[in-house]
């Protein structure tokens, strides 16, 4: 299968480690508890020894590939390097959670909202800071406003508060 | 019925309940479109502002929310691939590509038709409905409830495409997340690791924001650009374009909304199944299945006409037994005992005018959020052509307020975000997000339905078959999945007699 | 350094100072109660109907919030209440024995109810044991004489609907299973009409209308006294203990609150459940209130409590 097999079925494969690891909890239950659990683990590991197949290439893997869904196995598309990806996936969003739980949801959107477009965005400043501006007063007119709900307003106002 | 059907209509349409019912369809517009909030938030918020009003216009209000909220939900599917709930999931799968493809205003034309005729075909069905609800209700015991779940997921799992495979395992890992949480048949917590946030499971809103809303975003932001790719400078004329692809495609219409209003009659998994349901089966029937999913409008006219179908339907058990056929319902239903109606088989021919009052009002609000989705289409497309670096910070933050308003909880604020990694991945590496959140609706229904059936049967598998409607069910699970199976032999019988 | 500790006395013994002037006009500003339930079920009704007319009796004209905190079956909101600082502005609502059952089977909780401060009773809805139109059973004689296990349908296991069927059954000498996991009051009924089970307990509100269409049958009726005159009650049975089993809301306030705030609340409270209005309201919709006083509730809450710890080993 070579190594450019493994690489395609690196994700089944880490799939399988971690549904292993809730097999594994599972037994921990009592029979009741597990019964379903156990029976989808198991399934699942099913689909995804299959699935490892089908991605290592092998002679079976297509084979199996056209029986169960028709046709060619399709590998894994092109996308942003992952390094990229992932300061819009984790960071970014990441830095939105840090911000709400430190200061508030808010003040946190206004500078998530801000930040984003300046430094993601490269927009100028005042665009940066008007569509900030209306993206939290949008928010708060319709949540504390007009709904009457108390957003969430941080641990360091709770501190401050004593 | 005739009495009080005309004097339900004369009440509706006096200028005070149509303000109210105008207020409600646009309240549940809004909260509809806007990721997290849905109709449950909008009917709990109102319940003390209907406090002081007269019951026949808390319904009127009701109705309307109750039927804007599930074309909000289909906007925001369209527009940014964000369901609003789990029903709107199965509009995504077309009316997103659609939208990527330029064509969100044909996309939304043909959503705002399919609600509002479903709503109306829906509440037609409850109407007819209404003399024989007691015993369809009473034919949906535990093992029914199993079959039908079960049924629910292998149609999702065989409407992913040429994606079976992984469609099933990530059925398999949304059935794992179903888990979690407090077990409500044995009482005892599981697969929590300590975290209090879990005891109650994995929330089905914020993984909803996750998977779809931010997921999006950070796809969006990492190839930048804008929702609609192309050049294609829509015209409002392809907003009508939508309209006219309805009526070309009644039967869809007509089957979507049958499926609709008879599936969302079963309470507790109803609602969401019946539009799932109802685009696989319009997928297996088309002569093209390979098209949908990459935009084909007849997946936004099935899924849709189900959608709104499925109130008329759901009101069936909500009304006539007081079992609540979704969290909005059983908020609905607190309004209800709020007013002095009790629900149950009662209710129907005590109330009668004011049961008619909400039928209609409901009906009429299905039709005036459709025209006001088709007069606002033309605005809402330039949605999909902002520029992704604005669109996405803002979507991102008010998604993550979204997800923090439904309970006041931090905690589903960090599992929406959780969940967009997971989301993000998940389109990465092209693994259906959709079958996920389905085995997430369905996994606790299944499992506890699953255990009843057998303490019922003192542990006996027997049950499970030997019931007519749950053969029945077990007949249409076997031929949703060998369906896929026997097209292919016979394409490959006939295929190779063309090789030869 | 010692004129700045005197200052910081100084400061504290003024802080202390407002904080009784402060006291004394109780309440200054508007008290949240946190319900531990969703919004509309019946629990949200029975709260949010006394709240406006309770409003009504509290000095300063200020307002009693209600904040819905559903989560955990109830765990997550009277933890937060428990937790609360006691001065009188966060007060909540209870469900008993629901919220004391986790605690007594056992289950690590992050509230002691026997620490919290009970302000009054607002309902009690007391059983009647139902059974299928259709099934042929008509009386207890009929239950002990099938021959198998009698099958109750209940909520989920742990729920006060499980512990008061697992208890009424072994108080009537019943061989029993419970089918748990039903959604709701509504939903275990509808399961012994739809014949999942054989039996359940139900309140008398949601089971009415099923005795109208011949649906549901009463066999027994747990109350003290009986709401219909031919079903046997616990005193005929011989059995009165029948009777303690119930389903009750009582509203409560953090551990040691404050003794004035006390006053105030419990006052307001109980004017607002003699109030004409609440009861005019309470029949228009069918909720029915069952007052007890502060000192009252204190003693059902004991009560309560023994009679579950009694009989824990078999929940």
């Amino acid at each position: 299968m070579g190594t450019n097999g493994l690489r395609r079925a690196r994700v089944p494969i880490l799939l399988l480690l971690g549904m292993g690891g809730f097999l594994f909890v599972s037994y921990g239950y009592g029979p009741e508890e597990r019964a379903l659990p156990v029976l989808v683990a198991w399934a699942t590991i099913a689909f995804l020894v299959l699935e490892i197949l089908v991605q290592t290439g092998t002679p079976i893997g297509r084979r199996l590939e056209m029986l169960i869904q028709g046709r060619e196995a399709q590998f894994d598309s092109e996308h942003a390097p992952i390094g990229r990806a992932l300061i819009h996936a984790v960071v970014w969003p990441g830095l939105l959670v840090g911000l709400t739980l430190m200061i508030g949801m808010l003040p946190a959107s206004f500078l998530y909202v801000c930040l984003s477009l300046k430094v993601v965005g490269g927009k100028p400043w005042p665009r940066a800071l008007a569509t900030a501006v209306a993206v939290t007063a949008f928010a708060w007119l319709l949540f504390e406003w007009g709904l009457s709900y108390r957003l969430y307003s941080g641990v360091l106002l709770e501190v401050l508060a004593g | 019925m005739t009495d009080a059907l005309i004097q339900a209509v004369a009440y509706l349409f006096t200028l005070q309940s149509l303000s109210y019912l105008a207020l409600g369809t646009g309240i549940g517009l809004l909260f509809g479109a806007v990721p997290g909030l849905g109709g449950t938030t909008a009917l709990a918020l109102l319940i003390p502002l209907t406090f002081g009003m007269d019951p026949d216009a808390a319904i009127v209000l009701v109705g309307g929310i109750m039927g804007g909220v599930p074309f909000g939900g289909s906007l925001s599917a369209i527009l940014l691939n964000t369901p609003g709930a789990a029903p709107n999931a199965a509009t995504c799968f077309d009316g997103y590509p659609l939208a990527r493809q330029g064509k969100a205003g044909a996309a939304i034309g043909a959503a705002a038709t399919a609600s509002a005729l479903g709503g109306l075909i829906g509440v037609a069905f409850m109407l007819a409905v209404i003399p024989i609800a007691k015993a369809i209700v009473l034919l949906f015991g535990p093992p029914e409830f199993f079959m039908l779940a079960v049924l629910g997921l292998s149609a999702i799992a065989v409407s992913t495409g040429g994606k079976l495979l992984r469609g099933l395992i990530s059925g398999g890992f949304g059935l794992m997340l179903a888990f979690v949480g407090f077990d409500e048949v044995g009482g005892g917590l599981r697969y929590t690791a300590g975290v209090e946030y879990l005891w109650d499971g994995v929330q089905l809103v914020p993984a909803l924001i996750g998977l779809f809303a931010i997921a999006e975003m950070i796809q969006l932001s990492t190839v930048g650009g804008r929702v609609a790719i192309g050049s294609s400078t829509e015209r409002l004329s392809h907003v009508f374009d939508g309209v006219k692809h309805v009526f070309g495609n009644l039967s869809t219409l007509l089957r979507g909304s049958a499926i609709g209003a008879f599936v969302g009659a079963v309470p507790g998994i109803g609602g969401t199944v019946a539009s799932f349901l109802s685009y696989s089966t319009a997928r297996q029937l088309s002569k093209d299945p390979e098209s949908f999913g990459q935009g084909n409008i007849q997946g936004v006219i099935a899924s849709e006409a189900a959608n709104n179908a499925k109130d008329g339907g759901s009101l069936i058990p909500t009304l006539a037994f007081g079992i609540p056929g979704s969290a909005e319902m059983a908020v609905f239903l607190g309004v209800l005992v709020l007013h002095g109606l009790e629900p149950g088989p009662r209710l129907l021919l005590d109330h009668e005018d004011l049961i008619y009052g909400l039928i209609m009002a409901l009906s009429l609000a299905c039709v005036m959020a459709s025209v006001a989705g088709l007069l606002l289409a033309r605005y809402l497309v330039l949605i999909t052509r902002t520029d992704v670096r604005y669109l996405a910070p803002i979507v991102t933050s008010v998604a993550l307020i979204g997800a923090y308003a439904l309970q006041s909880n931090f905690g589903d604020v960090i599992a929406a975000a959780m969940f967009g990694v997971i989301g993000y991945l998940m389109v990465r590496y092209d693994y259906p997000r959709i079958t996920l959140v389905i085995a997430l609706v369905l996994g606790s229904i299944a499992e506890r339905s699953y255990h009843q059936s057998l303490m019922m049967s003192d542990g006996s598998y027997t049950i499970f078959f030997t019931r007519p409607v749950a053969d029945t069910l077990l007949a249409l699970i076997i031929v949703s999945l060998a369906l896929p199976a026997l097209k292919l032999v016979t394409r490959k019988l006939t295929g190779s007699g063309h090789g030869h | 350094m010692r004129r700045l500790t005197t200052k910081a006395l100084g400061a504290f013994g003024i802080m202390l100072l407002s904080m009784t002037v402060a006291s004394a006009q109780f309440p200054e500003d508007d008290i949240d109660v946190i319900i531990p339930y969703a919004a509309g079920g019946g629990f949200d009704s029975y709260v949010r109907g006394v709240l406006p007319i309770m409003q009504k009796y509290l000095p300063n004209d200020v307002n009693l919030i209600p904040r819905n905190m559903p989560g955990a079956g109830g765990r997550k909101g009277a933890t937060a209440i428990y937790r609360a600082r006691p001065d009188g502005y966060t007060i909540g609502a209870f469900n008993l024995p629901g919220l004391m059952l986790p605690e007594i089977l056992g289950e690590r909780v992050a509230y002691d109810l026997t620490k919290v401060t009970w302000l009054g009773r607002l309902s009690e809805d007391q059983y009647l044991l139902v059974a299928s139109g259709s099934s042929g059973i008509t009386s207890i004689e009929h239950l002990r004489a099938l021959g198998r296990p009698v099958k109750f349908t209940a909520t989920g296991a742990g729920s006060s609907a499980h512990a008061a069927s697992v208890i009424a059954a072994r108080m009537l000498g019943l061989d029993a299973s419970v089918i748990t996991g039903y959604q709701g009051s509504q939903a275990y009924i509808l399961a012994v009409v739809r014949g999942d089970g054989d039996v359940a307990l139900g309140a008398s509100n949601s089971i009415g209308s099923y005795l109208d269409t011949g649906d549901l049958r009463v066999i027994a009726s747990l109350e003290r006294e009986s709401s219909f005159p031919d079903a046997q009650t616990p005193a005929e049975l011989g059995l009165p203990d029948l009777s303690r089993l119930s389903l009750q809301r009582m509203l409560g306030a953090p551990p040691n609150l404050d003794a004035e705030a006390r006053a105030v609340l419990v006052d307001a409270l109980a004017q607002a459940l003699a109030d004409d209005d609440l009861k005019s309201w309470s029949e228009s919709v069918g909720l029915p209130y069952a007052p007890l006083s502060a000192e009252a509730a204190r003693e059902n809450f004991a009560n309560q409590r023994a009679l579950y710890e009694e009989f824990k080993d078999f929940l």
